[in-house]
């Protein structure tokens, strides 16, 4: 027995050695297959006959590029498409094929389809989908100012160059990320003041106020809570009750636990501290216990999987937690179903700086895999910058999907759900220059908008990415942790908030915490060094 | 059926029987009931109060929703339906072939192969690797095989068949043997309609398998006309939450698409057929064999 | 090697009838298992698989840094240890009751109705589950309410999870395992049984003397399958039934949802290329020690 089993596995061995060889010579041959043709530049230098201009850059050859999108196809995508190949086969001698990713299992197959060594072009590329992981792994190609230059000139003209510094990577970009002001990351609340008048509160500007009509809530409105939050929506508690109201801001992306402060007007650089050993911080803590024990929110809200503002709409939660524009809209939707409630959004710290969305949450990147860099930057430039490109690809065919109202502004047209309005990865390459508003933008959203305008500060920090490479094991260990306790303490889980705390510490010292500060505090510095002046 | 005497033994035991089923029955049933429920609800109250035993604001726009495009359901039903065919009828076929061969005790080197076999079943390269050579070297992209082709094989049933047969006394495959059948020929007309019931059991298996399938879908087919049913509802889904994520960028307020109530219509429409085929299935459990017979 | 050859070509038919199985399973499985190296290898997109520079045991380090590691393997064997042995005796008594049992009509309908849950996916059961159990608005505290009990909070409470994960195991796959079980007797020879009828046993007596021992082949069979799985866990069944519940990760938390968590930021292919391979390398040990103890008991029941 022992000697059949010795042989069984001496052939595996053998097969498997055999196999590695096969599937090695494979592999070996394909990425200069694949990055031939794809040499940046090299479809320039080629002499072109047909060309008088000679810089101009040699179109001659027909290519066919692939555009990887995150998010279902749409019913009318493939027709959009159609049409924005008529021009740019005629405009670029290309077409480009799109294809999705479902938002049913996007985070996995995005790396896969990455990883995979397929023909892909353009890819949209995002802060939250690991941009600046996948860049560092070499995922994407590299995009030097002279090729923005060269194939995409109108963006290198007027394209601000601080986006591009925020999407730098160990001083290389690989993105072109988008180019709007995008008021999202802020977070405000919406109340129900037909309830609020109902129990006798007639003010909530201030968060001691928005307790007592919780409080009123939960007392009376047996049907609902009072903050509804279900599964990751502690987030929001986070945001709005600890970040927003004590003026600091995280600083490195992912699962980030260090801040800054933003004092008298301006962001205190030199002070990079752990969010969580704040005494700030474990009062904020304590609210959300003593919150939660009141039933603000369910007992079991972190297995939930609703979100509030669906809540808020029907009717099950008395707050709605969201940036300006959602809150601005579940009001509006609100009111669809139920045209007598009263309903208001509320900055609850109005002092509180804004910032807009990061340039990098969006953008368009070029695989290693392309067939034609030059050609796809080309495309790109064309997305961004002209106008029937950007009209087609955001908002679709005109008469169909939207009505034009001018300049910067649309009504959705009588099949605007079969090519939602903004609905795809086009994300990537939106800008404000084209962007169309809706007529039907709720009223109050400007308002609150152009009163922030002063506002909003661009902190430096926006271009500062923590490289956990050095650190990678112990950085994964220790997000597992504050994922953990995020959620314990976002929506008050424990009795005993410095006990938890402790053990939160306790567990971050036993994930390599020490070891990941360090490395953090290392970058972090000399990120400041570098761009301070 | 045999005539049975009703002595205490068969009526505690069938009493027995009766409790623990009806008891189990309710519990996988319940569920149900309430996703049958569910689909049926409006989407406002489905978010309100959550799903309910009892319908409540009855709606049927969940299945409008499902439904908008007849032909797309239809073709995703036919694409399923082949895929499920072809593949079980091939793929029960291979595996029994070689769950025959692998317990044939003459056949010295069944441990090695079934060792060969099961490995798979421990090591894997992991998703990344798999893909690579589907899409690369295999050209998965947007074929049907790249439907079939994967779930063709599996261990798990290759060794479960091995096991029934495994019971079929030897004496079977011998004396046809003698009288100088081949292996194939045996393996066709002796061991097969000895082996119905495991063969019935694992087809069953095997085209729940494919008409489950959504993610071979979701990693190579990127042309709607090739979607399987379940990765085609997943996909309703999917660009109903994406209309949603748009009107929020966009500023628009559109009618919100039935998300809740459509999942739960969509196990209903994925689970119907089955249910109607189950039947013709069953007889194969219900009625056993006698090897007498055939070795008579 | 050359008896090997010699062998081989005597049973040409055999080899033949195995070929395409065989085929299969070098394409789909053993090739892309190359590709296994990924656990030493931090990958890059640029250099492919085999390319990227190694790194040694680097990729492991994160799932064991932290102390949880124990915890979490402890977890999931546990639990499917009871998976085990829960469902595998709910599958066998299923079968032996519908397969004596009268009541034609019954048996059909309770045997597709067990069928049914296999068709719910988890997050579908997650979401039913959550409007049962859940502490405010849950059908389970209206009962308890109504009985004039107090309300319990089930979420976040370890030990009733402990039972639930069981229950809605078996729950999901009782269904599937009983017809195995059931075509395993329906392979028993008829024959016997009526003998032994005739010989004066009763049905228990048939049942413990005749049938269960007919279903030992089958049943050894399943047992190895499971248990060469024994490190790997249902991550649906977890993830979306527990949700994200940090109260309750102590009792609930195994391999592949703590990997999940972890690699949920940086998506490190290497990385979870090397949980993959700790869970598998686990299965496999176990499964030699499990299949050769068997291979002692009794030689035939061994899988290989």
């Amino acid at each position: 027995m022992r000697k059949s089993f010795k042989s069984v596995s001496s052939v595996l061995v053998l097969l498997i050695l055999l196999m590695t060889l096969i599937t090695g010579c494979g592999q070996n041959n394909t990425p200069s297959a694949g990055n031939q043709p794809s040499a940046p530049g090299s479809s320039g230098q080629t002499p072109s006959e047909t060309s008088k201009d000679p810089d101009a850059i040699d179109i001659s050859k027909p290519v066919k590029l692939t555009m990887l999108f995150v998010g279902d196809k749409v019913a009318d995508q493939d027709l959009v498409y159609e049409e924005v190949n008529k021009l740019a086969k005629e405009d670029l001698n290309c077409t480009v094929a799109v294809k999705n990713l479902s938002w049913a299992d996007y985070q996995q197959q995005y790396p896969l389809v990455l990883a995979s060594g397929e023909q892909l072009d353009l890819v949209y590329a995002a802060e939250w989908l690991n941009y600046f992981d996948h860049a560092r792994k070499g995922a994407f190609h590299e995009i030097t100012m002279e090729d923005i230059e060269k194939y995409m000139p109108i963006t290198y003209k007027e394209q601000d160059k601080a986006s591009f510094e925020q999407a730098m990577v160990d001083g290389k970009l690989y993105m072109i990320p988008n180019y709007q002001f995008e008021y999202n990351v802020y977070r405000l609340v919406g109340i129900r003041t037909d309830l609020a008048k109902k129990y006798g509160i007639t003010e909530v500007k201030t968060i001691e106020d928005l307790e007592k009509y919780c409080e009123a809530i939960a007392q009376n409105e047996k049907e609902m809570f009072a903050i509804a939050h279900e599964g990751s929506g502690g987030n929001d508690n986070f945001a709005v009750f600890f970040r927003q109201p004590n003026q600091i801001y995280m600083v490195g992306g992912g699962y980030t636990i260090f801040g800054i402060k933003y004092v008298n007007g301006e962001f205190d650089y030199e002070n990079l501290f752990n969010v969580y050993n704040t005494p700030e911080f474990v009062e904020y803590a304590k609210m959300m216990r003593r919150w939660a024990e009141k039933g603000f929110w369910s007992k079991n809200a972190a297995s939930g999987q609703g979100k509030i503002n669906d809540l808020f709409i029907a009717g099950k939660s008395a707050v709605d937690v969201w940036h300006v524009g959602g809150v601005a809209q579940d009001i509006e939707k609100a009111l669809i179903d139920h045209p007598d409630w009263e309903m208001d959004i509320i900055d609850l710290t109005p002092e509180a700086f804004k910032t807009v969305n990061k340039f990098t949450n969006n953008g368009v990147a070029v695989s290693i895999n392309t067939v034609d860099f030059g050609r796809s930057l080309m495309l790109l430039e064309k997305f961004k910058n002209d106008q029937r490109y950007f009209d087609l690809t955001c908002v679709g065919i005109e008469g169909k999907h939207y009505i034009d109202l001018g300049p910067n502004k649309f009504r959705p047209g009588p099949d605007a759900n079969n090519f939602p309005i903004y609905g795809t990865s086009m994300w990537g390459w939106i800008s404000e220059k084209f962007r169309r508003v809706s007529e039907t933008e709720p009223k109050q959203l400007r308002e609150l908008i152009n009163k922030w305008i002063p506002n909003v500060v661009y902190p430096l920090t926006d271009n500062f990415i923590f490289d956990d490479s050095n650190v990678k094991s112990e950085y994964a260990a220790v997000s597992n942790v504050i994922k953990t306790y995020n959620t314990i303490f976002d929506l008050g889980m424990v009795d005993d908030v410095e006990g938890a705390l402790a053990e939160m510490r306790d567990k971050l010292n036993k994930a390599g915490f020490e070891k990941v500060e360090a490395e953090f505090r290392k970058q972090y510095n000399e990120f400041i060094k570098a761009n301070a002046n | 059926m045999r005539k049975r005497r009703k002595t205490t033994d068969v009526i505690s035991f069938n009493i027995i029987g009766y409790i623990m089923l009806s008891i189990f029955s309710f519990v996988c049933i319940l569920p149900f009931w309430m996703i049958i429920v569910g689909s049926i609800t409006s989407e406002s109250y489905i978010t309100a109060h959550g799903y309910s035993i009892m319908p409540v604001e009855f709606s049927t726009e969940s299945f409008k929703y499902i439904m908008n495009d007849a032909t797309g359901i239809l073709r995703a039903y036919g694409v399923t339906t082949l895929v499920t065919v072809t593949g079980t009828f091939f793929g029960v076929f291979i595996n029994a072939m070689a769950a025959y061969v692998l317990q044939r005790k003459d056949f010295r080197f069944r441990n090695f192969f079934s060792f060969y076999f099961f490995f798979t079943t421990l090591f894997s390269g992991g998703l990344v690797p798999w893909y690579i050579l589907c899409v690369k070297y295999l050209h998965f992209k947007d074929r049907i095989y790249a439907l079939i082709l994967p779930g063709l094989v599996s261990v798990w049933n290759m060794l479960i068949i091995k096991g029934f047969l495994g019971g079929i006394p030897d004496a079977v495959s011998e004396s046809a043997h003698i009288d100088g059948a081949n292996d194939f020929r045996i393996f066709i007309q002796i061991i097969l309609p000895l082996a119905k019931p495991v063969i019935a059991t694992i087809s069953l298996f095997t085209a729940l398998n494919y008409w489950n399938d959504w993610y071979n879908s979701m990693l190579f087919i990127n042309n709607e006309k090739l979607f399987m049913l379940q990765f085609y509802l997943y996909k309703l889904i999917g660009s109903a939450q994406g209309l949603q994520i748009a009107a929020d960028k966009a500023g628009v307020v559109i009618e919100r698409p039935p998300i809740q109530s459509t999942k739960m219509a969509m196990t209903l429409i994925v689970i119907g057929p089955i249910i109607f085929l189950y039947p013709f299935v069953q007889k194969y459990f219900v009625k056993g064999i006698t090897i007498g017979a055939i070795k008579g | 090697m050359a008896s090997f050859i010699r062998h081989l070509k005597r049973k040409k038919v055999l080899l033949l009838m195995l070929m395409p199985a065989f085929i299969h399973v070098l394409i789909f499985s053993y090739l892309p298992m190359a590709g296994s190296i990924l656990a030493f290898k931090q990958f890059r997109y640029n250099l492919g698989i085999f390319k990227s520079p190694w790194v040694g045991f680097d990729n492991f380090r994160f799932f064991f840094i932290s102390g949880d590691a124990l915890h979490v393997t402890v977890n999931t064997l546990l639990y499917n240890l009871a998976f085990i042995t829960v469902n595998n005796f709910l599958e066998i008594s299923f079968a032996i009751i519908l397969s004596e049992m009268s009541g034609r009509i019954f048996k059909k309908i309770t045997q597709s109705v067990m069928f049914l849950p296999y068709f719910i996916s988890w997050v579908i059961a997650g979401v039913i589950v959550y409007n049962f159990f859940n502490y405010e608005f849950g059908v389970f505290n209206g009962i308890m309410k109504t009985l004039g009990l107090p309300p319990v909070d089930v979420y976040n409470s370890a030990n009733w999870w402990r039972v639930l994960l069981v229950f809605f195991s078996a729950w999901k796959n009782v269904g599937y395992g009983t017809i195995i079980y059931l075509s395993a007797i329906m392979g028993v020879d008829h024959e016997m049984f009526d003998a032994a009828e005739i010989d004066g046993a009763n049905l228990y007596q048939r049942i413990r003397h005749i049938m269960l021992p007919c279903m030992v082949p089958t049943m050894m069979i399943l047992l190895l399958l499971s248990v060469s799985n024994i490190f790997r866990g249902d991550f649906g069944l977890f993830y979306q039934l527990v949700g994200t519940n940090p109260l309750v990760y102590d009792a609930t938390d195994i391999i592949d949802t703590y990997v999940f968590r972890s690699l949920m930021t940086s998506s490190d292919i290497g990385m979870a290329a090397a949980a993959g391979l700790y869970q598998s390398v686990m299965c496999f040990v176990t499964i030699l020690i499990v299949n050769k103890i068997v291979k002692r008991i009794q030689s035939d029941y061994a899988l290989f």
